[in-house]
């Protein structure tokens, strides 16, 4: 059996910047790198012939009650699931007939897909919660000789953490007013 | 009476439906899954409304939280893929909808003399 040549990249793109990755994947699909599968910044490509391929990324939770309707109705409609990575989805298909296929044809819908983003980030909430414990407080430090090193370590990193996600969130609520503004109904 | 109410609220909510939803909503007039439901609004509109399986999903889930289509119980024991139909509210609201869209060609009309 031959192994199919496979690449890696790694890759730094954020929740927000989806549009640019689907025309970064579309790019290595026109070169006849097929997308296989992704975890968080790291690509695994597969080579094959070189194709117009549309890429559209998706926010869905997987353990959603309404799941199996929500990827019956894709691939129904004639999108492939290449990959889901932490609830986004990786959707392709072959244009035809000339046209460019959207998954979403108003931004009004297109809204309510980072309305979902916004929802599954709130898991995240209680680890703000933890930095920002009074007992644990990067502010607090009455028992300073107590705290290790590692400790504050960690700590300074769970806030720049924190700092990241609230950038994340504002970035993504901006887009949605972006889309809902520029929403024709 | 309480009924009575209860339509006003939920008209207050879904009325005006965008262009997707409304399409959808009247298809389900009989029992369709949702790609049913996206080759007929084609069909129907010549290709015109073009339904991605996104802008189905959210207006398929968001219809039905607010009552006006329902999933089909006992749609066949193997049948993968969920049948959806209008309720009587969302028959209401339909009707609601075209009487409006009536009356703003109407108007269209007496105003621009056609």
């Amino acid at each position: 059996m031959t192994e199919k040549e496979t690449k890696q990249v790694f890759k730094v793109i954020f929740a927000w910047e989806d549009e640019k990755e689907e025309k970064w994947l579309e790019q290595l699909a026109a070169e006849g790198w097929h997308l296989q599968w992704v975890a968080p910044f790291y690509y695994t490509f597969v080579k094959g012939v070189p194709e117009k391929v549309i890429y559209r990324l998706d926010y869905k939770m997987t353990l959603d009650k309404d799941y199996a309707d929500y990827t019956t109705i894709f691939k129904d409609s004639g999108w492939e699931l290449v990959t889901v990575m932490g609830n986004w989805h990786y959707y392709r298909i072959n244009p035809s007939n000339g046209r460019i296929p959207e998954i979403y044809n108003t931004n009004r819908a297109k809204a309510q897909k980072y309305r979902r983003l916004l929802l599954g980030l709130v898991p995240f909430l209680p680890i703000y919660l933890v930095v920002f414990n009074p007992a644990l407080s990067l502010f607090n430090r009455g028992n300073g000789e107590e705290i290790s090193l590692i400790f504050e370590i960690v700590q300074l990193l769970m806030f720049v953490l924190i700092l990241f996600f609230i950038y994340a969130v504002v970035r993504i609520i901006l887009k949605i007013r972006k889309l809902e503004s520029q929403s024709k109904e | 009476m309480t009924q009575q109410l209860e339509f006003q609220e939920v008209l207050k909510k879904a009325s005006p439906l965008t262009e997707a939803s409304y399409y959808i909503l009247v298809a389900l007039a009989e029992p369709l899954h949702g790609y049913g439901v996206m080759q007929k609004v084609e069909e129907l509109s010549l290709g015109r409304v073009q339904l991605g399986p996104g802008t189905l999903y959210g207006a398929l889930s968001n219809l039905q939280s607010f009552g006006l289509i329902e999933g089909v119980e006992d749609a066949g024991a193997n049948e993968r893929r969920k049948l959806y139909r209008m309720t009587e509210a969302g028959r209401k609201v339909a009707e609601h909808e075209i009487e409006r869209f009536d009356e703003m060609a109407r108007h269209g009309r007496q105003l621009l003399g056609l």
